[in-house]
Parts: structure tokens; C-alpha cells; sequence
């Protein structure tokens, strides 16, 4: 019998997995549409303009998306972990209030920037209420992950007693906000948005250029220079700042560390490992063992001490899988760094890489990577932290609201995600083909 | 303390009004479509994720403001309000997906959806607040809830009947939408009678409040009836900007005759409401987020209903 709190689970990741996709997007694409607006208006450039206008028809609808599968994660916070919410709402709840604020910044900015294009004498006025859309969207991202930092690395109330009666005090409500984890996972989460966002319409560009020509294709060809130079960025940073997260696991969360690294005792001279699996107390199938690299990689020593699981209860060990998803995620970011490298290079010697159809495939096949990459770097974080909803604070199954109302729900939420996803992106294709890029006013 | 949970209700009251607004315009949408439909989509176009923003506005300040209460909230109602959130995502779905759709019958189709998924939002969203104010199918003890008696009772369905009237009301003075202007203020009167007899129905579960139910509470609607009737005749050009702010006024008034109470009077807000220096900064960012809010709204009514189209510089 599968327990009442694993659909609670399943709902909640379920859901977060498909809103972290629009959620990207939305932060993502005011940029492009802004940096569109704003080239097209410097080198008087209608293309650009073009495309900033035929964007905004996609952010609308992803926005509209976007904003009701937030509001129903935040529901679902509070109707699927009420216990945590109420911990939530004496100790954290400034983040998500001041977020709903950089909402608000996002949606009214929206509504002005959309429906305003003719409504300002000087242009860059209206590219400047866009860009505070942008600001917003990307505040929300900020305001929500520290709410992530605070169940990783909690602090702000007095743990030890609310652990020993469950009374919950001292509560320093400013805490929340700088969290020991608070700045690399803000700063990791924001540049894989615009990574993943950005290659979101990577793909659009690029696979609109293989199947158009002529004037047409230049269209898409300048939108892909906007989207391809805001993910070249994002890549940079959301390597550095990948790379700086595991220090930050090192050091704030070692169950969690030891589990991603799969070590099974504390040691020094660490290795790293690639591949391996945990089956019966012994790790097998690991494809190679570099010795010290994990040492060096976590202090700075090749002699460095890393923490091992053997030295917590086995009961609040996250599922080691995490190992194996984790040497993914560093694999697809390595290859993406190169990829983004070698097209860099490509265009700083002038060689047209978008000119060149096996690029547009490629970039095309790593958009779809770029996206799963995403999924994937966030499920991990989430696994890892299993069985803690909140690290050595609250456990998932103390939080879940068990009542089996619940079941049908699951069940009714994912038919309906399903169904209205492939029907919005549908609609969007119909109204971009219902108005043709060469008839589009600028 | 109570100053905490006013400014909750109160920013529930402005997305009820707001939302009230767009249930007006739903029933026109669905009753006088091709007469009216472009003057109500210019009005709703920028907005309508304003709208959606407020409920999630007091969705996080609820959060913040009752913390205690959220184990008996989010357990209670959980089936009631995320269907209700199903088809607030069509709702936002299907009114983007109208905004620049060329086939006008499928323009409106789109929006019949959206206008269905509107009155469905708002039924759930105004049971769920019925029964949270009177404690009707509520047995709080046993977090449980009876999910026909909440939906199916004289109060409720009165009280749907009544603001869905009201909202008819206000949207017709507010958009002249003059086939109904007889009408507007039938609908006017028959709301305030249909809240008035709710409200009666459900007198053993209501008023244990401050106010009780005797004069304060006729006064009270005696007064918005007469307001309601002073807009519907009058000639002023801001009487339809009046009548929204009546509208939240109505809203209001029917909150706080039950303040500081909910489910029935069993539970005193009071004793839930957040408290030490947690209130203090909820109470600040409200302050400080709120300005800012106020500010950026007033932009945006400048820009989208004021301020007229101008020729741009730097155009090709």
C-alpha cells in the first residue's frame, strides 16, 4: 500500500516540474523580448522590433499559464504540507510575502508594457516598463528560492526546542533571508533559468530557421543572436555557480553531500567518482575513480577530508540515486560548456555558425537537453534532501496532509496538466501562424 | 491585533471587487456577446492578471497573518480549492489564449470558456468563504468537511445569487451597458433582498459577532441599497467609478459584521492571528509592498485607460 503522503509527493513534484518550465520562460523571455525592443530601436532595425512584438503574444499566454500553475503550487503548499506551512508561516513567511510583491512588480508591468506600445512618445520608455516585468520575474525567482534555502539549511527560530516540544521560538523573522545557503542557491537558480529559459528559445530560433527562407529566415536568425548571447552568459555563470553549490552542500548539508558523491565512510583523499551504484552495502559499476579530485574539489586539498553516510542513521539517507543524477548533471554541464565554447568561437572568428544547418540541428537537440538538464539539476536537489522537508526539521511524511481526498486529486491534476500543456504551446503556434512574420507592424 | 486581519480582509475585499467586476462581465459575455465584447475585453486586458496576482496577494498575507490556522484551512478545504484552481488556470488559460486570436468564433468560444470558468471560480471561491464565515458542513474538531451541505445550502446559494447580482449591478453602471440599465437596478435591489434573506436563513450560525444582527445590520443595508439606487439614477460621470467602490464597501460591510469571528463564532481570529516581531514585518512589508503597489496601479490605469496614443520617436 503506497502511503497517502507520496501522492502528496508525486502531486507536488509533478507540479513543480511542469511550473519550473513556465517558470523559466517567464524569466527568461522579458529579457530577450527587451534586448529585442531596445537593439531594434538603436540600430532603427524593424526585425528586431518584429520580434520583440511576435515574443510578446508567447509571454502573454505563458504568463497566463505561468501565473495560475503558480498560484496553484501555492495551494498546493499549503493544502498538501499544512504542518510545514504552519512552520512556514511563523518563521519563513517573509519570502514568499515580499515575493508576492515582485509578482505584483511583474503582472501590472505586464499589462503596461503589453498594451501600451503606441502610448509613449520616447520608445525606450516602453522598453523601460518591460524591463521592470523582467526585474520582477526574476525577483520572484529570488524571493521563492530563498524559501528552498531556508528547508535546506533552516535557521531563524530555536531548532533544539522546537525539535524537543514542538513550540516554536525565538523566531528572528530577517533570518530567512540570508540563509548560510541563501546566496549560491539564489545565484544558481537565477542563471539556470535564463540558461534554460534562453535555450527554450534557442530552439523556437533555430527550428524555425530550418524550416523557413528568405526575409523570414533573417527574422528568426536575428531573434536567435539575442537568445543564443543570453544563454552564452547564463552557461558561464550556472557552471561557476554549479560548481560553487557543491561547496555549499560540503558545508551545510554533508548527508546530502555524501549522498551526491556517494561516499560511504568519512575520508580524506577522496576520490571522484564517475558512475556507481549502491546495491547491498557495496558500491558497484563505477566507470572511473580519479583520486583526490573529490578532496580538492571540496577544500581545496587533495588531502581534504569529506564527510561519508555512514556516519547518519540509514533511516534519513536521500535515495541514492542521486549519485548517478548527479554525474549526469555535471556531464550535460561540462558538454554544454563546450558546446556554448566552440559556437563562441565560431561566430568571434566569423565563421556563421547559424548559416550552418548541422549547428541549427545541434542547437536544436542541446535546447531539448538544456530543458531536461534543468528538470534534472532540480529533482536532484529535491531527492537529495529526501527524507527532510525540512533538513533535520521536519521529515515529508510529518508534513503531508494523509487525508485520501487527496488520490483522485493526483490523479485528475496530472490529466489536467497533461492536457492543457500541449493545448497552450498549440494555440500559440496558431496565433503566430494566424498573424505572418512579414505582416506583423512595426 | 484585529488591525492585522482587517488589512486581510481588506485585500480580499479588493479581489472580490475585482473579481466581482469580471463576473459581470462574464454574464454579459455570455448573454450579449457581440454587442459588448470589445468594450469589456479593452477594459479587462490589462488587468485581469492583476486580478489573479490579488488572489494570490491574499492567499500569502492569509498565510502570514493566521499561521495557527492553516492546519484546520488547509486540511478542510483542500477538494474545494484546487478544483476551484482548475478552472482559475482555464480561466487565465483561455482569456490569453483569445487576446490575439484572428477567427473570431473561436475568439469567442475562448471566451464563453473563460466567461463559464469565471461564474465557476467565483461559486467555489464564495462558498468556501460562506462556509468559512458560518461554519456551515464545517466540523472543525474533526477537520472534516461535508462537501454537499457547504455547497448546498439556502445561505450559500442566496449569497452566490445575491453578489452574482451585485456584480451584474456594477458592471452594467460601470460599462453603461444600457440594454440592462432597467435592469441594473432590479439587480441592484434583488441582491441586497437575496443577501438579506441569505443571511437570515443562516441566523443560527451567524452574528455571534460584535455587531449582531439587529439595527446596525438593517442600517447597513438599507444604506448600501440607497447608494446602489442614488448610482443607478445619476447622471455623474464618475457614478460608475462610484459604484466599484460601493461595491468593495458591500464586500467589506458583509466581512466585518462577522469580525473578529469565522465558522459560525466558533473561532476567534484572535487567537490565531501572528503576533511579536513576525507581525511587526509582515505589517511593514505590507505597509512599504502596499505603497509601492498603490503607485504601479495608478501607472498602469494612467497608461492603459488615460493617457492617449502618441507618435513615437524613433520609428522607421
Amino acid at each position: 500500500m503506497i502511503p497517502v503522503f507520496d501522492f502528496d509527493r508525486f502531486l507536488m513534484g509533478f507540479s513543480l516540474g511542469v511550473h519550473i518550465i513556465l517558470a523559466v520562460i517567464g524569466i527568461a523571455l522579458p529579457v530577450i523580448i527587451v534586448a529585442a525592443e531596445v537593439v531594434g530601436i538603436k540600430r532603427k532595425d524593424p526585425y528586431y522590433t518584429r520580434i520583440a512584438k511576435r515574443l510578446t503574444i508567447m509571454l502573454i499566454v505563458f504568463f497566463a499559464v505561468g501565473t495560475a500553475s503558480g498560484t496553484l503550487v501555492a495551494l498546493e503548499l499549503l493544502f498538501l504540507w499544512p504542518k510545514f506551512m504552519v512552520l512556514i508561516g511563523k518563521v519563513a513567511i517573509l519570502t514568499l510575502y515580499i515575493e508576492v510583491f515582485a509578482f505584483f512588480l511583474e503582472a501590472i508591468f505586464l499589462g503596461v508594457y503589453v498594451y501600451s506600445w503606441d502610448k509613449f512618445k520616447n520608445r525606450y520608455a516602453h522598453a523601460f516598463t518591460g524591463v521592470l516585468v523582467a526585474l520582477g520575474a526574476v525577483l520572484s525567482a529570488v524571493f521563492i528560492t530563498m524559501l528552498n534555502a531556508f528547508m535546506n539549511t533552516p535557521v531563524g527560530f530555536n531548532i533544539p526546542e522546537y525539535l524537543k516540544t514542538g513550540i516554536i521560538a525565538d523566531v528572528h523573522p530577517l533570518a530567512v533571508l540570508a540563509t548560510p545557503s541563501t546566496l549560491i542557491e539564489v545565484a544558481h537558480v537565477v542563471s539556470t533559468s535564463y540558461f534554460a529559459g534562453g535555450f527554450i528559445f534557442i530552439l523556437y530560433f533555430a527550428y524555425r530557421m530550418l524550416k523557413s527562407e528568405g526575409d523570414e529566415r533573417l527574422h528568426y536568425r536575428k531573434g536567435l543572436n539575442i537568445a543564443f548571447s543570453l544563454t552564452l552568459i547564463a552557461t558561464f555563470f550556472a557552471v561557476i555557480t554549479g560548481i560553487l553549490s557543491i561547496s555549499g552542500l560540503y558545508s551545510f548539508q554533508p548527508e546530502k553531500y555524501a549522498a551526491m558523491e556517494l561516499d560511504l565512510y568519512p575520508t580524506t583523499h577522496a576520490p571522484e567518482l564517475l558512475g556507481g551504484f549502491y546495491t547491498n552495502g557495496k558500491i558497484t559499476g563505477v566507470i572511473a575513480s580519479i583520486p583526490g579530485l573529490q578532496s580538492f574539489l571540496a577544500t581545496g586539498s587533495v588531502n581534504g577530508s569529506v564527510p561519508g553516510l555512514s556516519s547518519y542513521p540509514q533511516s534519513t539517507w536521500p535515495p541514492l540515486i542521486v549519485h548517478f543524477m548527479f554525474d549526469t548533471i555535471v556531464g550535460l554541464g561540462f558538454g554544454f560548456g563546450l558546446f556554448m565554447l566552440v559556437i563562441f568561437l565560431m561566430l568571434l572568428f566569423k565563421m556563421h555558425p547559424f548559416d550552418r544547418k548541422w549547428v541549427l540541428v545541434l542547437l536544436v537537440v542541446a535546447a531539448v537537453v538544456g530543458v531536461f538538464l534543468l528538470e534534472l539539476g532540480w529533482a536532484t536537489a529535491e531527492i537529495g534532501r529526501q527524507p527532510w522537508i525540512v533538513y533535520n526539521v521536519m521529515l515529508v511524511s510529518q508534513a503531508a496532509n494523509t487525508s485520501p481526498s487527496i488520490i483522485p486529486l493526483v490523479i485528475f491534476f496530472v490529466a489536467f496538466y497533461l492536457a492543457v500543456l500541449p493545448f497552450t504551446v498549440l494555440v500559440i503556434k496558431r496565433l503566430l501562424k494566424d498573424r505572418p512574420v512579414s505582416k506583423e507592424q512595426v | 491585533m484585529v488591525l492585522m486581519f482587517s488589512i486581510n480582509y481588506f485585500i480580499f475585499s479588493i479581489f472580490l471587487t475585482l473579481f466581482g467586476l469580471e463576473v459581470g462581465i462574464a454574464v454579459t459575455m455570455l448573454l450579449e456577446y457581440d454587442k459588448h465584447k470589445d468594450r469589456m475585453k479593452r477594459f479587462l486586458m490589462p488587468l485581469w492578471e492583476v486580478t489573479g496576482t490579488f488572489a494570490v496577494f491574499y492567499l500569502v498575507n492569509l498565510e502570514a497573518t493566521v499561521p495557527s490556522l492553516l492546519m484546520l484551512v488547509g486540511t478542510i478545504f483542500v477538494v474545494p480549492l484546487l478544483v476551484a484552481a482548475i478552472f482559475f488556470i482555464l480561466r487565465n488559460a483561455f482569456l490569453s489564449y483569445s487576446e490575439y486570436m484572428g477567427d473570431k468564433s473561436s475568439e469567442k468560444r475562448y471566451l464563453h470558456i473563460y466567461a463559464i470558468a469565471t461564474l465557476l471560480v467565483a461559486f467555489i471561491a464564495i462558498s468556501v468563504l460562506d462556509s468559512g464565515i458560518s461554519g456551515i458542513g464545517i466540523n472543525a474538531s474533526a477537520y472534516s468537511i461535508n462537501m454537499l451541505k457547504m455547497f448546498v445550502n439556502s445561505f450559500n446559494i442566496l449569497m452566490f445569487i445575491g453578489i452574482a447580482l451585485l456584480s451584474v449591478f456594477v458592471a452594467a453602471v460601470f460599462f453603461d451597458v444600457r440594454e440592462y440599465k432597467w435592469f441594473s437596478g432590479l439587480a441592484a435591489i434583488l441582491g441586497i433582498i437575496a443577501i438579506a434573506i441569505a443571511t437570515h436563513s443562516a441566523m443560527e450560525y451567524l452574528f455571534s459577532a460584535a455587531f449582531g444582527p439587529g439595527a446596525p445590520y438593517l442600517i447597513g443595508l438599507l444604506a448600501l441599497l440607497g447608494i446602489a439606487l442614488y448610482l443607478y439614477y445619476s447622471k455623474n460621470k464618475y457614478a460608475r467609478y462610484a459604484a466599484v467602490l460601493w461595491f468593495l464597501l458591500a464586500v467589506n460591510f458583509f466581512g466585518f459584521m462577522q469580525s473578529p469571528y469565522l465558522l459560525g463564532g466558533t473561532a476567534d481570529i484572535n487567537n490565531y492571528l501572528a503576533t511579536g516581531p513576525m507581525a511587526f514585518y509582515v505589517n511593514l512589508v505590507t505597509l512599504v509592498g502596499g505603497t509601492i503597489l498603490a503607485v504601479s496601479l495608478v501607472f498602469m490605469v494612467y497608461v492603459s485607460y488615460i493617457k492617449k496614443t502618441q507618435s513615437t520617436t524613433g520609428s522607421y
